[in-house]
């Protein structure tokens, strides 16, 4: 068999090539579909469902998971202190706590729309054990509120930065920021620089050349608290309520880090033609005001609730679905006149997915026992619509590791065959000296089986490389993942799995034809090599 | 001429070896066929279903004369206004060529209060009774189409959700676009069903264009854009030159552009198209390893073939003459090999597509892009298969035919004495 090897190197290198490109491509697939199928999982439970929720009888969500309508009115649930108490006596139990999800409008200081937004409302201390695929990716992650606290701490989905909505950059203008043409450039410059000569100091500009040169001049000057007094009195002789509107919104800031943007918008107030609509960056530290329906349904014309909210980080996201924002619970209560207890689920998540059955067993039980008809729903529930996603997309890989196998079953069996025709002079000798047929079959099985063998070492190692390099920088593309990426685990299964595929296959496909040599006489070999 | 009479005499000479290259190429053009026809229907799926709803086909648009210096500097374009639309309407109607002209809308969040229940969040759209385009893409699963003042046109799904009944009279209340409240008494005059329906479409609430556009807040012969729409068969371009002309004509300020030059992709038709990426590296993998494998079998099958090289060199033939003949060869087969798969790819997508796939369940509707699974077709797929195919051709050509025609004709002949 070893001489066999030797003496067809060749043939044997290029079967090793192709069964290692193989079993590499599996060994990276097959760790792609288990990675996309558990960070699916693992990312809507880690964000929103938790593995268990306890619901009110009649919740929304118990009648259809993925309902899109929700109501001013909301069915609640109250489980006291001694519930929770009970809870968390249970081992399996992570995490859990009463959360309160609402959607709601914000507006920015100067009560213009920023955008809708999801909340969940949870206690601050519990958030991070609770939702931990909730990363900070910005500022704080710290949502405590207390009595005192002029606005609600408030941590912000990233929804903008995730979908290429960047924020305009606070600190200075850009060209896109500038209404006029690149011909009418030099002209602006020009009044510009003679309204301000102390920031124009590079004064006069070309045009479009300087620009760069006017851009940063003009940034320089953004940050200074007392801008407003440089104000040319042209401005001022005739009362204009936007330039007022501008000023009185500098003067009533309190943040040193809203300044460069509050001094953009005087200078937006004074030259409205020139310089473009400035929408309010969203970033850490900016104050808004949140406007949420509130829970009890009165009549028509119900006036939202506005809670004083100001964003203390930012976090992550599941990017196809809701976008989550945190709140903490206790303000939440607080501002929409709910009771100590109220909540509109209760949110567990498990030390171990595997006593999901059982503790949801046990919680069913306790709630019965306490003569509660909350209901208990687990994430297979509660996240049809997400894990679907990955379901689907573990099909697809599934069906390109059949496109796999289907290749190197063909390619061996025709490589066998070809090997069959060219040794025939070989394999007739050799039962000429006295091996029988099933002897040859099976040095030659044992040929393919050891080339396979060290080609799966080797694609295993290639496979491996990818993985690795998955692990460290994230396949790009993967819009379903927070951060765009899905980042690689270095599994044993997806190696097992790729040795179980191929080996039996390419031996059982060498051993097909190669069992036609069963019949064979050593005579007609040799005649037929001559 | 004779360099393809040789090709197709050896073709047949090396029938059975060919054959396999044959089945395999024919068996990755399938799957590639199929998995990228998975994508082109997730496409046409959302071309055909969510974006159709809230982005409606335009050709043409007319716009005040700022309106897209405004937009290109992300300026509020909400007072940025026709002001006399109706008359515009049958201007732009007038011009040849001209099918439709409707009041753009917009998606305006609002909330609805039935039977003591405010339900939050809801999508109110308008609807033009004049737009025929639109009621192609659903249907009146149960009441009347919009056609008075005061009705709305709830999603089929919301009976059930919501507990209302055709007749039924609830209040639209919420924000109008300038952000004062706002509130109108309408009838429900029936449920839609879109034919490629999506989650996002569930809170849609259509009202007809006029209250629409009083409710949101503006005059009622007010409108942000009118979409033009061209007849079949004519071209844009030519319509727009007519407008023009027309609006010239009669001095009206009005801005007249092609839909096609300011095209901005929807978020769902990006995050398909963002898929349809990842399933293109995929096929790439599968690729390779294909190339790596007919390279194998071509390079075994022409070193069994030194004799019939030897022989060529012999009767005079060059080196590129006879790369030509073994690189047609390969191509031929190749070739073959993926138009079968991408015609057993057709009749699959024939099959399934008549097969009438469809389901309510939100996955479904999520990762098919709609509610009927269907596998599209497009000329980009069908390039991308072909193209690849062709490399593949290219490769296998340059890796082993260079090598394997390196044969001495005496060498060649004294083998296989």
């Amino acid at each position: 068999m070893i001489r066999g090897l030797q003496r067809h190197r060749k043939k044997g290198r290029r079967l090793f090539v192709l069964m290692a490109l193989c079993s590499a491509a599996l060994v990276f697939l097959l760790t792609f579909r288990s990675d996309f199928q558990q960070k699916n999982r693992d990312q809507v439970i880690g964000l929103q469902t938790g593995h268990l929720e306890i619901l009110p009888p009649d919740s929304r969500l118990l009648a259809n998971s993925a309902n899109f309508t929700e109501t001013e009115e909301v069915p609640l649930l109250h489980l006291g202190t001694d519930f929770d108490k009970w809870l968390h006596s249970l081992p399996e139990i992570e995490e859990a706590a009463p959360v309160i999800s609402r959607y709601g409008n914000s507006y920015n200081i100067d009560s213009e729309y920023e955008g809708w937004i999801s909340l969940i409302a949870v206690d601050a201390k519990r958030k991070e054990r609770l939702f931990p695929v909730a990363t900070v990716v910005s500022g704080s992650g710290d949502i405590t509120w207390n009595e005192g606290m002029p606005s609600v701490p408030l941590l912000r989905n990233r929804m903008q930065t995730e979908w290429g909505e960047k924020n305009a950059d606070a600190s200075r203008f850009d060209r896109k920021e500038l209404r006029m043409s690149d011909e009418k450039l030099p002209d602006f410059m020009s009044r510009i620089s003679l309204d301000f000569p102390s920031i124009f100091k590079s004064a006069p500009y070309a045009g479009k050349e300087d620009l760069q040169k006017f851009l940063n001049d003009w940034k320089a000057s953004l940050s200074d608290a007392k801008l407003f007094e440089k104000i040319p009195p042209k401005f001022t002789e005739n009362y204009d309520w936007k330039i007022d509107d501008a000023v009185t919104s500098f003067n009533n800031n309190k943040d040193p880090a809203n300044i460069s943007f509050l001094n953009k918008r005087i200078f937006k107030a004074l030259y409205p033609d020139d310089i473009a609509y400035l929408s309010e960056p969203i970033i850490p530290g900016k104050e808004i005001s949140l406007q949420l329906a509130p829970f009890t349904t009165k009549g028509i014309n119900e006036l939202p609730v506005v809670i004083p909210a100001q964003y203390v980080g930012m976090c992550e996201i599941e990017p196809l679905y809701v976008p989550n924002s945190f709140i903490d619970i206790n303000a939440f209560r607080k501002y929409m006149g709910l009771d100590d207890t109220s909540a509109t689920a209760w949110v567990i998540r498990l030390k171990d997915i595997r006593a999901l059955a059982s503790v949801k067993a046990k919680i069913v039980a306790k709630l019965i026992e306490m003569g509660s008809d909350a209901k208990v729903a687990d994430y297979t529930f509660l996240a049809q619509m997400n894990l679907t996603t990955g379901l689907a997309f573990g099909v697809v890989i599934s069906i390109l590791i059949v496109i796999f196998v289907v290749i190197l079953l063909i390619f061996t069996i025709n490589l066998v065959l070809m090997s069959m025709i060219q040794r025939r002079k070989e394999i007739g000798t050799g039962l000429a000296l006295g091996l029988d047929n099933m002897q040859t079959v099976i040095i030659m099985t044992g040929e393919v089986a050891a080339i396979v063998v060290v080609s799966c070492i080797g694609g295993s190692l290639i496979g491996a490389i990818f993985v690795v390099i998955g692990m460290q920088f994230g396949i790009p593309g993967m819009i379903f993942f927070t951060g765009g990426k899905l980042y690689m685990t270095l599994q044993l299964m997806p190696f097992v799995l790729t040795w179980l595929i191929i080996l039996p296959t390419s031996i059982i496909a060498a051993f097909i034809p190669l069992s036609r040599m069963r019949k064979y006489l050593p005579v007609d070999l040799l005649k037929e090599a001559t | 001429m004779l360099a393809l009479k040789i090709v197709l005499r050896n073709l047949r000479s090396h029938m059975r070896k060919n054959v396999i290259i044959f089945t395999v190429t024919t068996c990755v053009c399938l799957f590639l066929f199929l998995f990228l026809a998975f994508s082109d229907g997730e496409l046409y799926n959302i071309k055909n279903g969510i974006s159709s709803f809230i982005y409606p086909s335009a050709d043409i648009f007319a716009a005040t004369p700022e309106y897209l210096s405004k937009r290109e500097h992300n300026e509020n374009l909400k007072e940025e206004t026709l002001k006399d639309a109706q008359e515009l309407k049958k201007q732009i109607t007038s011009v040849p060529g001209v099918s439709e002209a409707l009041v753009q809308g917009y998606r305006l969040p609002t909330n609805l209060f039935a039977h003591g229940q405010k339900y939050l969040n809801l999508a109110l759209m308008p609807l033009d009774p004049g737009d025929l385009t639109i009621r192609t893409k659903f249907k009146i699963t149960e009441g009347a189409d919009l056609t008075l003042g005061d009705g709305i046109l709830l999603h089929y799904s919301m009976k059930k959700s919501m507990k209302v009944s055709v007749g039924d009279e609830v209040t639209l209340v919420g924000e109008d676009s300038f952000g004062q409240i706002t509130s109108r008494k309408a009838r429900i005059t029936g449920f839609f069903e879109p034919y490629q329906d999506n989650v996002n479409l569930f809170t849609l609430v259509y009202l007809p264009i006029d209250s629409f556009m009083s409710y949101a807040g503006y005059a009622p012969n007010e409108a942000r854009q009118i979409i033009i729409r061209v007849s079949r068969g004519t071209q844009a371009k030519k319509v727009l030159e007519g407008l023009k002309a027309k609006a010239a004509a009669e001095g009206t300020p009005v801005l007249y552009y092609l839909a096609s030059d300011f095209k901005q992709e929807d978020p769902w038709s990006m995050i398909f198209r963002m898929i349809r990426m990842v399933l293109i590296a995929a096929t790439m993998i599968t690729l390779l390893i294909t190339a790596f494998g007919i390279m194998n079998v071509t390079s075994t099958n022409l070193a069994e073939r030194k004799k019939e090289i030897g022989t060529y060199y012999c009767l005079g033939a060059e080196p590129p003459f006879l790369m030509l003949i073994y690189t047609l060869e390969i191509f031929i087969v190749n070739f073959a090999g993926s138009v079968a798969g991408i015609a057993g790819g057709l009749i699959i997508r024939l099959i399934i597509n008549a097969m009438n796939i469809t389901s309510t369940n939100p996955g479904f509707l999520v990762v098919a892009g709609g509610s009927r699974f269907t596998l599209g077709f497009s000329f980009g797929s069908v390039f991308w298969i072909t193209g690849g195919i062709c490399v593949l051709t290219v490769l296998t050509a340059l890796t082993t035919l260079v090598k394997a025609l390196r044969v001495s004709p005496v060498v060649a002949v004294r083998e296989t004495e």
